[in-house]
């Protein structure tokens, strides 16, 4: 611009911002259109100018202010080059200036802290007790204060070496090596935990390895001190590295040392299979809580590329991983020592814990009545014939300790005798046909040839009966068990001058026979005999247990879980006043006692009481290994109830694998195994494979029930159920009444599922009856399993809704929840369910869509642990969405959105499955307006 | 041997400041040129303190040339010699400040410039964005034209120094200044206005 044409414009300008309104006006009408145009731009800026520059300028300042360059000094250490930025600050490479000795350190800088004196006393504490860490993997502090700018700093030791895992790579080291690595790792954070420290933010950027192969731990900057009772709460939890943070530092919640185990477990994961377990979409705090706190973390030995090193992660190492990233803190491993333990054990080919610890699990409505046997005999030929041994062992020794006595030399050459006669016929030299026998032959010769001898002792007899009754039992034969066990109590009763413990474990032994076959008045009658017996004898330690075990097995059968916990706790007393008592079976009754805890409820205490067995039956032998498959058993359902399906399905399979190894695959307890297995995959919507196990199951059982046997009946239910699944409900109708088939056997549950199945069809008569005599069986014992309740308070608030009772469906549906939040974790599909029922009743009765958008939102979050295969509540909770949506804003858009789903909707009731015919007379009702 | 120096030449700063200062104000040759890095220093250092006081308040680029003249001369000095002194910080907190912004830009570079958004009431929310390279730019494409006025705006924003002062600076009335700075800010706010509506 040329000075003069500037000048000019620069003195209209003043001119003009000194006059106002219309004298403004008629000045700059007195004005060239040049200088007018060039004045009027100028008052409009002038008139939007708020300050703007200053506020760059100051922008700029704080900006500079920040910054820290090289030659800046902390402490007595030049700063020299930046090394790395963190969450807490920067990390400079620092050289000492001062003093009579070059030292190369590394220089933290913190930046997030506060200014506030308490942060300032607060970073003191800190470095007060990083410098009391020690350790040969961890980086030591040298010294801390301000720099010369003001911010904290701290030098530590500089680590001249790659992150863990880029060492592993770059030094192409085996899955041996690594796992001696990480071990190192586990030593130093082991080392802080034990001083009460605990790192939140493993990494294995926070590891460096050294040429020398050392691996040293960086970065305690976070690191908090733990409160006395172990925990703390996180601030500031933006500054974590999601890929490496728990589910409970995501979350914000507390964090304890089992943080840091599931940051290595990560580590581990990684260092193992090369991948990570997961990784979340974005950097948004949706997805990462989703992806830390909602994947189910595949083995590593899925992710592994290399088939051999798929082969050597299966089994222990996944276990181990698996174990160190539970999601809830207390299933992880106790303490970093133990996990870096449990790999000191494979890495000496020992058992590790973490498979023991997984074995856990289930117990359903068929295995419920599934007594998982106190006197269970390992079976096998060795088994059976090892318990007559035992049996001749046993008199042979009451010779020696007594005084030899003629009745009791006489006992003793009565069953060397019946051993030699059974074994000589076992012999396939002797035999005239067939080839060598099975323990099952044997052992049906031995009872044959027993029944029909009529010289025997009669006491050396009852003996002899009572032991083939166990190996019965053992087998998995029930009718004969009890056959044998009757004979060897009529047997006893005859002669007065009986011993009373021989006697009372005939009775035991009878009773349990009756409690396999679901005679439960029996079990109860015979199990008080055998405790009549036994109680006032403290060395009838054993039977009394027994007897109280079965006797609150009854109980809970009956429904009385008060009475059964009662038994169950007495039990746990006396096997702690008798721990010196070498017993077998010391343990069983913890496990039933978690049976019955769960039926109650109580479903942390049951699982704490599985855990407990566990930890009791540590034995690698096939007897414990088939005890721990018991307790695997019921620990899946209890996963399977707590949402962690996928975890059930792998310990059942687990389980049925071990009984199929130790029990044969015909063996009742591995059928029963894998009845629940069966029902897990139909509700995972694998029908396949739930009919083919199912098919086994029934082959397997019929041939050993006896016809009126209730489990026969229970499975033709069962597969009317599976029926009902998959939208066959003739095939359903026909079979699923079985369930109720035997007056005394059915239980609410039972109910339930035909009353479901009533209103699939629509039979609204039948609907009714189900409920009502589900209601009675209610109201005459109300401690009936507790999610059956919430199963009954649902399918009860489905068939008030569908009736157009609407307050007393949502009423059902708030009882629902309620019983599902005191027994489950948040978020169950039985708590989802009940919302979602309530939610329906809600908009049926009010059509107050923007509060019923609301409670689509808390299902939404819900849906991850409630979507299944077999009912699409995914899609189910869309529809109402959408209709929310629509109805609500009455946009077109939205009409249609609802359309896409009512289609989708109607493409899976084409499908014929369950649910279809509620959701097609909701869509009825819905028709646009 | 590196470390001693290092010492030394702290030393030798802090004492040569006072002594150039006065030196400077008696107008003696070449005290500007060893004067202008120990000045730049220490408002660089300045500016990297003062944010950590116990208030940490916003921090603004006039209080920090007050500080290093008081810092660096005391009260000693004549208020004529204040103004000198200003006006030649003024123009070295500038380059602190552009050369900062400039690294910083570079640092990102390959990210989206920060971008100038003035337009009517937005300025007063949170969606301005002049940074302190485009007033740079502005200054000098004033400076072309109109040497004084950009003189006197960047005493006012860079140096802080009151219009009187400005006046006694650079030797002219305080009307002047006055209507100086009432057409260049001005014409600074067309400049950025215009930017953002693509003038240029």
């Amino acid at each position: 611009m040329n000075p003069q044409d500037w000048q000019a414009i620069e003195q209209a300008f003043l001119e003009a911002s000194e006059r106002e309104g219309v004298d403004r006006e008629a000045y700059l009408d007195g004005l060239g259109n040049r200088v007018r145009e060039e004045v009027e731009s100028l008052l409009a800026a002038e008139a939007k100018d708020k300050g703007s520059i200053s506020r760059a300028l100051e922008r700029e300042a704080a900006a500079v202010t920040a910054e820290i360059v090289p030659g800046d000094m902390a402490g007595p250490y030049r700063l020299e080059r930046l090394l790395g930025r963190g969450g807490m600050g920067e990390v400079w490479l620092g050289e000492r200036v001062e003093g009579d000795f070059a030292q190369t350190v590394a220089v933290k800088v913190i930046r997030q802290l506060g200014r506030s004196s308490e942060a300032a006393e607060r970073f003191r504490q800190e470095r007060r007790i990083l410098a009391q860490l020690e350790h040969p993997n961890i980086a030591r502090l040298i010294d801390g204060g301000q720099t010369e700018t003001g911010l904290p700093f701290l030098a530590m030791e500089l680590v001249d070496g790659v992150p863990l895992n880029r060492y592993c790579s770059e030094h192409k080291l085996g899955v041996r090596e690594r796992i001696a690595l990480f071990q190192k790792v586990c030593a130093a954070v082991d080392y802080a935990h034990r001083r009460l420290l605990i790192h939140r933010d493993l990494k294995p950027g926070n590891i460096l390895v050294n040429a020398q192969g050392e691996a040293k731990l960086l970065d305690f900057g976070i690191a908090k001190v733990l409160s006395a009772d172990g925990s703390l709460t996180l601030e500031g939890s933006s500054l974590l590295t999601p890929d490496y943070a728990s589910p409970e530092q995501v979350r914000g919640q507390e964090l304890s040392t089992a943080t840091d185990i599931y940051s290595l477990g990560i580590m581990l994961y990684e260092l193992l299979s090369g991948e990570r377990p997961y990784r979340a979409k974005d950097t948004s705090p949706g997805a990462i809580v989703a992806a830390v706190c909602e994947t189910e973390v595949r083995r590593p030995s899925e992710r592994a590329a290399a088939p051999e090193l798929r082969q050597q992660l299966q089994g222990d190492l996944d276990e181990i991983v698996l174990k160190a990233l539970r999601k809830e803190p207390e299933e992880r491993y106790p303490s970093v020592a133990a996990l870096s333990e449990d790999l000191q054990r494979y890495l000496e080919d020992r058992p590790v814990e973490a498979r023991k610890g997984s074995q856990r699990y289930r117990m359903g409505k068929f295995l419920r009545r599934h007594r998982v046997p106190v006197t269970i005999a390992a079976v096998a030929v060795l088994a059976v014939l090892g318990s007559l041994v035992g049996l001749l062992v046993q008199v042979q020794r009451a010779e020696q300790a007594r005084k030899q006595t003629e009745v009791e030399r006489a006992n003793a050459e009565a069953v060397s005798q019946f051993l030699e006669e059974t074994f000589v016929s076992a012999d396939p030299r002797v035999r005239r046909r067939g080839s060598a026998r099975t323990a099952r032959e044997l052992l049906d010769e031995g009872a044959k040839r027993l029944s029909e001898r009529k010289d025997q002792p009669p006491l050396i007899k009852a003996r002899l009966l009572r032991t083939i009754s166990n190996a019965y039992y053992g087998l998995g034969l029930k009718a004969q068990s009890l056959q044998y066990a009757k004979e060897a109590v009529a047997l006893y009763e005859s002669q007065p001058d009986a011993p009373v413990l021989e006697k009372s474990a005939a009775y035991e032994r009878l009773a349990d026979s009756h409690y396999e076959l679901s005679n439960f008045q029996e079990t109860e009658k015979y199990a008080t005999l055998a405790y009549a017996l036994a109680e006032p004898r403290p060395e009838a330690f054993g039977q009394r247990i027994a007897a109280r075990d079965l006797l609150s097995l009854t109980a809970m059968e009956k429904g009385d879980f008060q009475k059964s916990i009662e038994l169950g706790r007495k039990n746990l007393e006396e096997y702690k006043v008798w721990k010196n008592v070498q017993v077998a079976d010391a343990s069983g009754a913890m496990l039933n006692l978690g049976t019955v805890l769960r039926l109650n409820g109580e479903l942390q205490a049951a699982a704490d009481a599985f855990a407990k067995f566990i930890a009791a039956t540590k034995g690698e032998d096939n007897y414990s290994q088939l005890r721990r498959a018991s307790a695997m058993n019921n620990l899946t359902i209890l996963r399977w109830e707590q949402g962690k399906r996928l975890d059930a399905v792998r310990l059942q399979r687990e389980a049925v694998a071990i009984r199929a190894k130790f029990l044969g695959p015909q063996h009742a307890n591995t059928a029963n195994a894998k009845i629940v297995l069966a029902s897990m995959q139909v509700e995972l919507g694998n029908f396949a494979e739930g009919k083919a196990l199912l098919a086994e199951a029934k082959e397997a059982l019929f041939g050993a029930l006896p016809k009126d046997d209730p489990q026969r009946r229970g499975l033709d239910g069962f597969e009317g159920w599976i029926a009902m699944l998959q939208g066959d409900f003739a095939a359903a109708t026909k079979f699923m009444p079985g369930l109720i088939s035997r007056p005394g056997f059915a239980s609410l549950v039972d109910f339930v599922d035909l009353a479901v199945l009533s209103l699939e069809k629509g039979d609204t008569a039948a609907l009714q009856n189900y409920l009502a005599q589900g209601q009675a069986m209610l109201s005459k014992n109300p401690s009936q399993p507790a999610l059956d309740q919430v199963k009954f308070a649902n399918i009860e608030g489905r068939h008030r809704l569908e009736q157009g009772q609407y307050i007393e469906a949502a009423e059902s549906f708030a009882r629902g929840q309620v019983l599902a939040k005191r027994i489950l974790p948040d978020g169950s599909v039985l708590e989802f369910d009940a919302r979602m029922g309530q939610l329906e009743a809600d908009l049926e009765r009010t059509k107050d869509f923007r509060a019923c958008l609301e409670s689509v939102e808390v299902l939404t979050r819900l849906l991850p642990q409630a979507e299944d295969v077999v009912f699409p509540r995914k899609l189910w909770l869309g529809l109402h969405r959408s209709y929310c949506e629509a109805g609500g804003t009455g946009s077109p858009e939205k009409w249609a959105e609802w359309e896409r789903m009512q289609a989708a909707i109607e493409q899976r009731i084409g499908a014929k499955r369950y649910y279809g015919r509620a959701a097609r007379k909701k869509l009825e009702r819905w028709a646009r307006p | 041997m590196r470390d001693e120096l290092q010492e030394t030449g702290k030393w030798t700063a802090s004492m040569d400041a006072t002594t150039l200062l006065r030196r400077w104000k008696e107008k003696e040759p070449g005290a500007a040129e060893q004067l202008i890095p120990l000045v730049y220093e220490e408002l660089r250092k300045l500016a990297r303190r003062s944010m950590r006081g116990e208030n940490g308040l916003t921090l603004q680029p006039t209080v920090l040339v007050n500080e290093a003249y008081l810092r660096m001369a005391g009260s000693e000095i004549a208020w004529q010699d204040r103004a000198h002194f200003f006006a030649l910080s003024a123009r070295l907190m500038k380059r602190i400040l552009v050369d900062h912004a400039r690294a910083r830009g570079r640092a990102k570079r390959g990210g989206p410039q920060a971008t100038l958004a003035l337009r009517g009431d937005e300025a007063a929310g949170g969606a301005e964005l002049v940074d302190v390279l485009d007033i740079e730019r502005g200054l000098e494409k004033l400076r072309v034209f109109d040497a004084r006025k950009a003189d006197v705006l960047e005493l006012h924003y860079f140096g802080g120094l009151a219009q009187e002062e400005i006046a006694e600076a650079l030797g002219v009335s305080r009307r002047t200044v006055f209507q100086d700075l009432k057409t260049g800010k001005a014409w600074l706010m067309r400049e950025f206005t215009e930017k953002k509506g693509g003038a240029e």
